[in-house]
């Protein structure tokens, strides 16, 4: 693999695609598991498949209509769970399935043969071209630096949001932001996983690594460098054995999840035999 | 001793069309130790949130220091209820308590100063947690929890105090150990405590204020059956499955949000 590495361009991307999806994934999917809006995120990549139709329809790059639509469903689903009070749990199940019968009406709108989208539903990281390389690029900068730049004030907000409003720190803001960066992460991995398959790539590196770690700060990092693992070695099989790079990809994160569940097992069990 | 911490005026607080707190008029001295008594549901809860600007009033005003509450965020000290977040966030206890310091200066890039860790070394301290100090706070029992959120409130460094239910869920021994810490401090803070442990606040605050969406009292912490009786009699429908008052204080112990 080392050669055709070396040798072809489109395994080049593949893995420069890993390696931003990783990062990117690690740190907003740190956030998402512990301030618990997995289904919500998972809300925010399907309203993103009416952007894909969309694209199609008008002729604009799919990803870009994907982007603008995951971001106006975190932007809605903030504004209205403020103004209504309905409960956020509520509008992620209407944009989840608003924005996939979208996307199915504008294909079928588009005139000429129907596009092929289970790229865009299960990923091909084969595939990703470097304009998708450069997009993926800047968002996973942009998350990185975001998250960086706030880190004190994301982790209180993550952990007690109550006390920061107390404290008067602008929490409305903070849960555009977020859910921004939520949207922003999750068409960085659409090339890569795929719609329907970002939830496990998401949650499964920071559930195994938050078995071994308290410290938010780590569990960050080590889910990135999980992340990049499973990315390759899904790559990897994706490419010797030619069968989906995204169900690979998601189905080694969720056996890393499995052997974490074991390997804590067996340090506690060897921790409380040595006592 | 100084002059009123906080004065509040005609206030009343709807909750779409639940009335949960009614006309109440009431000013607490710099320097009181004030207990907030009161049935479940008589807006203990309610007033305290509307005192720390999390609930705006739909009638009337607060000032906290003179100052509307909006803008008095470092001037209060705030304690939550027992249950208001995940207690298997990945924070160890040094980590919960400096989120007290980050109000003031929470900007790009913040950081914590030298400042901030003395500040909070010295609350630590003054709490009994700092031997905790690396510990999750998933790993804590109740009553050490609660210690690390009041250091957590005090690294605020303000000026009153404010816990809504900080003896709800702990046992009796570090609920009397709570009592003796905030007694030490009410000698230099104002503390204002909601609590449905009628007994244990009134034999520590200096005044006692008994809430049930009316004040029904304000003063002295010895109040007689009359007034425990118009707490807790009116509206009847607050009184559990019509059981007797005498043994109220005893059915109100159950933990309630
Ligand atoms: N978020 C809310 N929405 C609607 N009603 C509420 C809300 N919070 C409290 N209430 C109602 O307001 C009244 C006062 O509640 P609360 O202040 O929590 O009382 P306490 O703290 O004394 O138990 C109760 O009738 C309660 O049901
Ligand atoms: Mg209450």
């Amino acid at each position: 693999m080392i050669k055709a590495l070396l040798e072809y361009n489109f395994l080049q991307n593949a893995l420069l695609a890993s390696i931003l999806a990783s990062m990117a994934c690690g740190i907003i999917g740190t956030i998402i598991v512990e301030k618990k809006l997995v289904m919500l995120s998972g809300g925010i990549a399907h309203t993103s498949f009416g952007g894909i139709g969309l694209g199609y329809l008008i002729g604009v790059e799919p990803i870009i209509m994907a982007l603008v639509f995951s971001v106006s469903a975190s932007i809605g689903i903030v504004t209205l769970n403020r103004r209504s009070k309905t409960n956020t749990d509520l509008l992620t199940g209407m944009f989840w399935s608003a924005g996939m019968a979208l996307g199915v009406l504008f294909i079928a709108f588009t005139p000429g043969y129907p596009p092929d989208m289970s790229s865009y539903l299960f990923g091909n990281i084969l595939t990703v071209t470097r304009s998708d390389l450069i997009m993926m690029l800047s968002l996973v900068v942009l998350v990185t630096f975001l998250i960086i730049a706030l880190f004190n004030t994301m982790r209180a907000y993550i952990f007690d949001e109550e006390f920061c409003r107390v404290l008067k720190i602008k929490t409305v803001l903070l849960d555009y932001l977020l859910f921004i960066l939520i949207a922003l992460t999750v068409v960085v991995l659409i090339r890569v996983v795929g719609i329907i398959l970002v939830i496990a790539l998401l949650t499964a590196p920071p559930a195994a690594v938050r078995l071994f770690t308290y410290d938010l700060k780590k569990i960050m990092i080590f889910s990135v460098l999980a992340g990049l693992l499973y990315c390759i070695t899904g790559l990897w099989l994706s490419y010797s054995l030619n069968i989906s790079s995204g169900a690979a990809i998601i189905l080694i994160s969720i056996l890393g999840y499995l052997a974490s569940i074991l390997i804590k097992k067996i340090i506690s069990s060897a921790k409380s035999a040595k006592r | 001793m100084h002059g009123n911490a906080i004065e509040i005026k005609n206030l009343s607080v709807w909750y779409g069309n639940i009335c949960a707190l009614s006309d109440i008029n009431l000013n607490i001295e710099e320097g009181d130790f004030l207990g907030i008594i009161g049935p479940n549901g008589g807006g203990k809860s309610t007033l305290l949130k509307t005192i720390l600007g999390l609930i705006v009033p739909a009638k009337g005003t607060i000032t906290v220091f003179g100052k509307d509450p909006s803008k008095a965020a470092d001037q209060i000290g705030y304690v939550p209820q027992f249950s208001t977040f995940d207690h298997y966030f990945p924070a160890n206890v040094g980590e919960v308590v400096m989120m007290g310091r980050l109000g003031r200066k929470s900007s790009f890039f913040h950081k914590y100063d030298d400042e901030d860790k003395s500040i909070v070394r010295r609350v630590m301290d003054e709490l009994e947690v700092a031997a905790l100090r690396k510990r999750q706070i998933g790993g804590l029992s109740g009553g050490q929890i609660q210690r690390v959120l009041i250091a957590r409130a005090l690294s605020v460094e303000p000026r009153v105090l404010i816990l809504d239910e900080p003896t709800a869920s702990v046992d009796d021994t570090s609920k009397l150990r709570i009592f003796d810490i905030l007694k030490e401090l009410s000698r230099k803070i104002t503390i204002i405590i909601a609590s449905h442990d009628m007994g244990a606040v009134s034999s520590y605050v200096k005044n006692l204020a008994c809430l049930n969406r009316e004040l029904h009292y304000h003063g002295e912490p010895s109040i007689g059956p009359a007034v425990i009786d118009r707490l807790y009699g009116c509206p009847v429908d607050l009184i559990a499955h019509g059981v007797p008052h005498r043994v109220l204080p005893r059915h109100m112990e159950e933990k309630h949000d």
